[in-house]
């Protein structure tokens, strides 16, 4: 890719980005929301694929795209929609709010500084091939107790969910 | 980095035992209906794993899967304590099974079967044995990302075992409040972790040992930063203040054999993972680290000192002793040195059976022994109960001829000789406040008139755990020697 296209497939998607999450926060209506968050978390994984950071754009995808924003969606299924339509969209404390994104904006603009005390980074760091690689061989170990991790995690999810059955 | 070795399996066998076990048990979970067959077989599993992790050892010291874990005498030792600590509470839980009386002000059960205590013994085991799984993968680490790992795992689970007592409206409760400061310490842990790989672009404890060495001590801004994260995130693990204050809702909260795990296996594996950063990862910022340690050990040793003098319900008590012990055993990690280190370990494996026994007389005396006023009148009840109670308390307060005076000894006499006298007359003096604290139970029991009916007799397995424990308080104590041969700093 010529670093014209490479230029302007970011400004793209930087942009497409920022105006989609300026409409998530503005919609009325919570389900319209989560789309235009659909449409960010797409497009920051396309960023993601144009620094050469294969694994981040899949998570990005599968995991925020895909698990986190259908967990939103149940959320939202639980809620009363039409009154929450019906109500201002912002709260009192917007201005506070919207000063602290703007702050933490000027934060990010500022952190150009280099660390001077960080080891460089190793070459193909983050590739998907790299990744894969690593995970199946000098990190199966921990791979393997991350899986102990989840499994843990899934029955405690089901003796705590029985647990409620039982006391009510 | 070498990639693993089919070979390197062997060395994980204990963890292995602990974890066949475990899924067995989720596997067969609706078969299993009656605690003491999962809880025979948890022992089992236990016993298996000390005596595996005694056997690796006699084949010398070894690393494996590329240098993320190490088999030596150190690593073997912790394995052995956590498998002994998982023994015996899997031995104290089966009284707790028992339905005791419900609380008449919050709990008004209508229906018998909405008041059956802790309904799943299959799960119930399968995540104390996981816990423990992670914990001798945390002392096992010599590597950043098993560390993590490990310690995640074990906190995991205690999460959910926590959470997991039927009857009581607190548990949930507590288990929340647990969980959300857990997070928050794992979060903390995790950074201290980035930013160690950031600095020198490795997880492994040599390497970062090496990225130091080739640096003047305390020029290394970030790694400074790492330190100061991973010793928070410890210190939460083995709830050293001001990481502490998780410690004493949480073992109130929960069944009281769980309470008795956390004060104990849990705090075994933090201190082990503990040490073994401070001895061998950051061994170059011995001066920085002892003071930070030295900073934790004296205000945990303060603040539950202090905090145990009004306490009248006897697990929050206990807890509270269980922050000012994690605070005398840091006091080992403190001089930096080999020395240390073993006293510290002399420190925790009698701590271990001495808070496993003073836990058991607790369960041994159901809902009676949950409050101090409990103990009223009780040695004219069941004069044994209260001997035993009265023993540990003893050697909890650390007067000889109980185990508890030697870890005192131990841990006190390395402070002196790394010349941190402050500290030592300030673990003194906080020793005699303990003697009342404990001394206030004895009194209790021998001086008062019973206000309640005698205790009901309860199972051979409770009795087990709580010979098992006062035997090894009473030989720590009059054998001071005995552990020498297996305490060996990494």
């Amino acid at each position: 890719m010529s670093f014209l296209t490479a230029q302007a497939a970011f400004y793209y998607l930087a942009s497409v980005s920022v105006a989609s999450a300026l409409l998530a926060v503005t919609r009325k209506n919570p389900i319209h929301s989560m789309l235009w968050v659909l449409a960010l978390f797409l497009h920051v994984a396309g960023i993601f694929l144009l620094l050469r950071a294969e694994f981040l754009a899949a998570v990005q995808v599968i995991v925020y795209a895909g698990a986190i924003l259908v967990f939103y969606l149940f959320v939202l299924m639980l809620l009363d929609l039409p009154a929450e339509t019906a109500g201002p969209r912002f709260g009192r404390h917007w201005p506070l709010a919207a000063a602290a994104g703007l702050g933490f904006a000027a934060l990010g603009g500022l952190a150009h500084i280099e660390t001077p005390d960080a080891a460089p980074a190793p070459e193909d760091l983050g590739s998907l091939a790299d990744v894969g690689t690593k995970l199946f061989g000098p990190f199966a170990l921990p791979f393997e107790i991350a899986s102990l991790v989840l499994l843990a995690a899934i029955v405690g999810a089901v003796v705590l969910a029985k647990r409620r059955a039982v006391e009510s | 980095m070498n990639g693993p070795n089919v070979k390197d399996l062997a060395l994980l066998l204990p963890e292995l035992i602990l974890v066949c076990t475990a899924l067995a048990l989720i596997l067969a979970a609706r078969r299993i209906q009656k605690t003491p067959w999962a809880a025979a077989l948890t022992v089992l599993a236990a016993v298996a794993a000390a005596l595996a992790s005694a056997w690796l050892l006699s084949g010398g010291s070894k690393t494996g899967f590329g240098g993320m874990i190490t088999v030596d005498a150190y690593s073997q030792f912790f394995k052995v304590l956590i498998a002994s600590a998982l023994a015996l509470v899997t031995l104290l839980s089966v009284t707790a099974d028992r339905p005791s009386r419900p609380d008449p002000r919050t709990h008004r059960p209508k229906d018998p079967q909405t008041h059956r205590p802790k309904p799943r013994p299959a799960e119930y085991h399968a995540l104390l044995l996981l816990a423990s799984t992670g914990m001798m993968f945390a002392a096992s680490a010599v590597d950043l990302l098993i560390l993590y790992l490990g310690l995640e795992l074990a906190t995991l689970c205690s999460y959910i075992l926590v959470g997991i007592t039927v009857e009581k409206p607190t548990s949930n409760e507590a288990a929340i409040k647990y969980f959300l400061l857990g997070s928050f310490a794992s979060a903390l842990l995790l950074y201290g972790i980035a930013l160690a790989y950031g600095a020198t672009g490795a997880t492994d404890y040599a390497a970062i040992a090496s990225a130091f060495s080739s640096r003047g001590p305390g020029s290394h801004r970030i790694l400074l930063a790492a330190i100061g994260l991973l010793a928070a995130g410890l210190a939460f693990k083995i709830a050293a203040f001001p990481f502490h204050a998780w410690a004493p809702d949480a073992y109130q909260g929960a069944s009281t054999p769980v309470a008795a795990f956390l004060a104990t296996a849990s705090k075994a594996a933090g201190l082990a993972a503990l040490g073994r950063v401070c001895l061998v990862a950051f061994a170059a910022e011995a001066r920085v680290l002892s003071s930070v340690l030295a900073g934790l050990a004296g205000l945990s040793i303060i603040v539950g000192s202090i905090m145990a003098l009004s306490q009248t319900d006897m697990k929050r008590l206990l807890a509270y002793s269980s922050i000012a012990h994690a605070g005398y055993a840091l006091l080992g990690f403190v001089s930096g040195t080999p020395e240390g280190a073993e006293a510290t370990m002399t420190y925790v494996f009698l701590y271990v059976f001495m808070t496993l026994g003073a836990f058991g007389v607790v369960i041994a005396l159901g809902q009676r022994g949950e409050s101090l006023n409990g103990y009223q009148g009780l040695a004219a009840q069941r004069p044994g109960t209260a001997a035993l109670m009265l023993l540990f308390l003893l050697s909890l307060t650390g007067i000889p001829p109980t185990a508890g005076f030697t870890a005192k000894f131990v841990v006190i006499l390395s402070i002196v000789r790394a010349g941190h006298l402050a500290l030592a007359v300030l673990a003194v003096v906080c020793s005699v406040v303990w003697a009342f604290v404990y001394l206030r139970v004895a009194v209790l029991m021998y001086m008062k008139e019973p206000q309640e009916p005698a205790p009901s007799y309860f199972s051979v397995a409770v009795y087990t755990a709580l010979a098992v424990a006062a035997l090894v308080t009473i030989i720590g104590g009059i054998f001071p020697g005995s552990l020498a041969t297996w305490v060996v700093s990494p």
